[in-house]
């Protein structure tokens, strides 16, 4: 059924075949058969142990059936070179499957030691359905019943538990919305480097409460006892990063070397094989680092981290003394551009002008604009700016809820939420820093105080009732005809008989 | 010349007054005398003296174009309403007793009412159109209340007159019974005459032969001037609305209309408009139905071969509107495909085969 190709032999039966530089006969593609899912993810297993994945160009892992209504998987790519083609047929070999080359649709068995430029068909296929492969002890038409892309299988692939031999130099750790403060503070505490990040994981079902908010660590170079900790902690899960955006749990591996496999996942997005048989995490952007020592209080409290010495010895620590480097925030000219301009406080003496100006505004800025009305002042906020009022002060935003004169930021730079924690953290309030006023001493409003400014721009109108004309509720009745008195020679009388002359 | 005015003004108060402000408001009318064509003239021109009289058919009016139009048109009545409600007058007048056999009178006020309504055209604007059914609108509405009187020895009948009083008097002692009746417009004797003048009355108000298309007499037709008034997207509304309140009725009188199509030779556009208003009759049918379109698609007290035809129309229409730009009928698949599966059953080859030539026509006026 099959003839040996001899050198340089240049017709062949097979279509879409030709001799490489080795004199080698090749297709475009090659076509790996294997039985079952199994060998196709063995097979891509040991690929990925040496060579990368995306070696395999154009790689599809489709199933047929054959016209008796059996099932076999095949595995289709370019064909390179037959390089490639050899350590694809060595592999498939290995696995009891079969290796072919072609172009389209006939596929020819690919070279092996009894033909070591490769075979050509006798004969081809009458009908050679979606795909027709020609072996020395059989030849087959198949038909095509559904592609399995590699990504989904990959993903189906859960990683199997193995003991890692050393800690990885970097963790990704995941921990719960409730652990990860704490967890912050100990990283912090510990003196281990490391970024966090806040991710959503997105709802599993339309009928769970949301999204869910999740703490995201990276840590560079965990202590072992760290990492120890970490993995025995439930609600939280140490992944080992094995891509710039692929990781696999800690004491796991993937069946398929990963690493070879860049092209394969969404280079924007963040995927993390957990072990266990717990379903991948897949997190929508990979998330910004920030340092957790930014977030963490500058008011360093804990005697324990710093050698506390004085002149005439150590100091006892029993005592309650303690050193601290906090310092009263204070407003300091910028000269960084404005940015989110959103608030203004007018003084009393602009209110006037305040008042002109309601009646000019459009109704979608009265609506955008809250107002909150205080004794010696009038706060304006509006989310989207307020250009369209320019009176007062204007303030810009520091995160959600903190304000500085614009032109003016806070000295020293910390994070907002450090600020917030200092000034209390109460939920809902506004803060707004003044030029002028003592140190470190906003004023705060409450959120909920402000109200739409067109709630508040119009006085009490006196109202007059009108009452509506009585009309008829329903449709009248029908008429009825009753005949006036005609007599006994009905025309006679009659005005307007005939038409008045032109002029008459 | 003076004096010629002051009769036609009493003529036009009694007319305004006994016979308009009835005709729109309701309650007694009453027909007296013809209406010259003379009288037509200053008709047009006048103004009732009794200013509420003008006030009471205005409201009136005001009421009656709101059912089915939603502008806001001129709402007092114009010459061509004046003579529309002159010509119904005299319509009616073929029904006075005292104008019973006398032949050559009841021609001669036909032939008036001929001239009055030559005067008339079609009406030049949505708001004319409007205005001329709400005035006449309700023609058919109107019956004659007659009264037979009884006593021992005969039987008194009085048609639209009251009986004398010394006929009534003491009825308890003299046994006298007294029965009213109503005769409906279209069971008056109007005579020969009126039978094309009526037909050409009402071709002068195409709304309402659009909005009434089950009167009977005379048969609801496809005139150019009807589809010319439903091309205004509100009117078009009103009349699809009372299509489906008359439904029951429809089926029958919408194929026969479908029927006489080859005579009526409308040009293409017209032709597709009428199909279009067909599907669009079944849209709002099925949205006013819901779910029990389908039978009550079918709920008939009989299936003639109009109905037929009608049901033909409507599957031919149905398969031929473009998916993409017609709009669905607001019913799920499956009750959509039962739909058609009923009309399909009730119209048969041969009236769907004749539906299907109809949309064909239609087809090219919409290209």
């Amino acid at each position: 059924m099959l003839e040996r190709v001899v050198l340089n032999q240049s017709r062949f039966r097979t279509p879409g075949v030709a001799p490489d530089a080795r004199g080698v006969l090749l297709g475009q593609k090659g076509v790996l058969l294997i039985g079952t899912l199994e060998g196709v993810v063995r097979f891509l297993r040991i690929w990925s142990r040496d060579a990368s994945l995306d070696d395999l160009a154009q790689l599809a892992i489709r199933r047929v059936t054959t016209p008796l209504g059996g099932h076999e998987m095949v595995v289709e790519f370019a064909a390179q070179s037959s390089y490639v083609l050899d350590r694809a047929s060595a592999i498939a070999r290995l696995l009891g499957g079969f290796a072919f080359t072609g172009t389209a649709r006939h596929f020819v068995k690919y070279r092996d030691v009894a033909a070591p430029l490769g075979y050509d068909v006798a004969e081809l296929l009458a009908d050679p359905g979606d795909l027709a492969l020609y072996h020395d002890a059989f030849q087959q038409a198949y038909r095509h019943e559904r592609e399995i892309p590699l990504r989904e299988l990959l993903l189906r692939l859960s990683p199997a538990r193995t003991e890692e031999p050393q800690a990885p130099e970097t963790v990704l750790v995941l921990a719960k919305k409730g652990i990860g403060p704490s967890l912050q503070g100990y990283l912090y505490r510990s003196g281990v480097a490391a970024g966090v990040s806040v991710v959503d994981r997105p709802a599993r079902s339309a009928f769970g409460e949301g999204a869910e908010r999740l703490h995201l660590f990276r840590i560079e170079k965990i202590p072992e006892r760290v990492l120890a900790l970490l993995r025995a902690t439930p609600g939280i899960r140490v992944f080992s990063p094995v891509l710039d955006h692929v990781a696999v749990e800690v004491g796991h591996r993937h069946p398929v070397e990963l690493e070879g496999c860049a092209g394969v996942f969404d280079a924007q997005k963040l995927t993390l094989f957990p072990g266990g048989g717990a379903p991948v995490e897949i997190l929508d952007e990979i998330p910004p680092w920030t340092p957790i020592e930014t977030l963490s209080s500058i008011d360093l409290r804990d005697p324990g981290l710093v050698p506390m010495y004085s002149d005439a010895g150590p100091i006892d620590r029993t005592a309650g003394a303690r050193i601290t480097v906090a310092v009263p925030a204070r407003l300091a000219p910028s000269s960084a551009p404005w940015t989110k301009v959103v608030a203004t406080i007018v003084p009393p003496r602009q209110i006037d002008w305040l008042r002109k100006l309601v009646y000019a505004l459009p109704p979608s800025a009265l609506q955008d604009f809250q107002a909150f009305l205080a004794p010696d002042r009038v706060v304006l906020w509006n989310p989207k700016g307020i250009d369209a009022i320019p009176l007062g002060t204007f303030y810009t935003a520091i995160g959600s809820d903190l304000f500085v004169p614009a032109g003016w930021t806070l000295i020293p730079h910390v994070d907002s939420a450090v600020l917030r924690r200092a000034l209390g953290d109460e939920t809902g309030m506004f803060y707004f820093f003044e030029i002028g006023e003592a140190d470190g001493r906003p004023f705060a409003v409450r959120q909920s105080s402000f109200v739409p400014l067109s709630h508040r721009s119009v006085l009490p109108l006196a109202s007059q009732t009108l009452v509506a004309v009585d009309a008829p509720a329903a449709e009248p009745a029908p008429p009825e005809v009753l005949h006036g008195p005609v007599g006994t020679f009905p025309l006679w009388g009659v005005p307007g008989k005939t038409v008045p002359k032109e002029g008459g | 010349m003076k004096k010629e005015r002051v009769v036609l003004q009493k003529a036009y108060d009694r007319f305004a007054t006994r016979f308009l402000r009835p005709l729109v408001a309701g309650g007694d009318m009453e027909v007296g005398h013809p209406i010259g064509p003379g009288a037509i003239d200053h008709f047009v021109d006048a103004q009732p003296s009794d200013s509420s009289v003008t006030a009471a058919i205005w409201e009136s009016l005001r009421l009656r174009i709101a059912d089915v139009y939603e502008g806001t048109p001129r709402w007092t009545p114009g010459p061509d309403e004046i003579r529309l409600a002159a010509a119904l007058h005299n319509l009616l007048w073929g029904s006075h007793p005292d104008a019973a056999g006398k032949r050559g009178a009841r021609r001669e006020v036909a032939e008036w009412t001929e001239q009055i309504l030559a005067a008339v055209g079609p009406p030049a604007t949505v708001e004319n159109a409007v205005l001329r059914h709400a005035v006449v609108g309700r023609f058919d509405e109107l019956a004659r209340r007659d009264t037979a009187v009884s006593t021992w020895a005969y039987r008194h009948r009085f048609h639209g007159r009251a009986p004398p009083k010394r006929l009534v008097a003491l009825p308890a002692v003299r046994r006298i019974r007294t029965e009213v009746s109503r005769v409906r417009f279209h069971d008056l004797p109007l005579g020969e005459e009126a039978e094309p003048l009526l037909e050409k009355f009402l071709r002068k108000t195409p709304l309402t032969i659009a909005i009434r298309p089950t009167l009977p007499r005379p048969a609801f037709r496809w005139h150019p001037e009807v589809i010319d008034v439903l091309q205004d997207v509100s009117l078009c509304r009103a009349a699809t609305y009372a299509w489906v309140d008359d439904w029951p009725a429809i089926p029958q009188v919408a194929g026969a209309a479908l029927g006489a199509l080859a005579h009526a030779r409308l040009d293409p556009p017209r032709l597709a408009f009428v199909v279009c208003f067909h599907y669009n009759l079944l849209l709002t049918f099925a949205h006013v139905s819901g779910t029990e379109t389908a039978e009550r698609l079918l709920a008939r007290p009989g299936m003639g071969p109009e109905a037929q035809l009608f049901y033909g129309t409507l599957f031919s229409a149905f398969q031929a509107m473009d998916a993409l730009r017609a709009p669905a009928l607001p019913v799920p698949d499956s009750e959509r495909a039962q739909i058609l599966q009923f009309l399909g059953e009730a119209a048969g080859a041969e009236p769907i085969e004749a539906g299907r030539k109809v949309v064909e026509a239609a087809a090219r006026g919409m290209a």
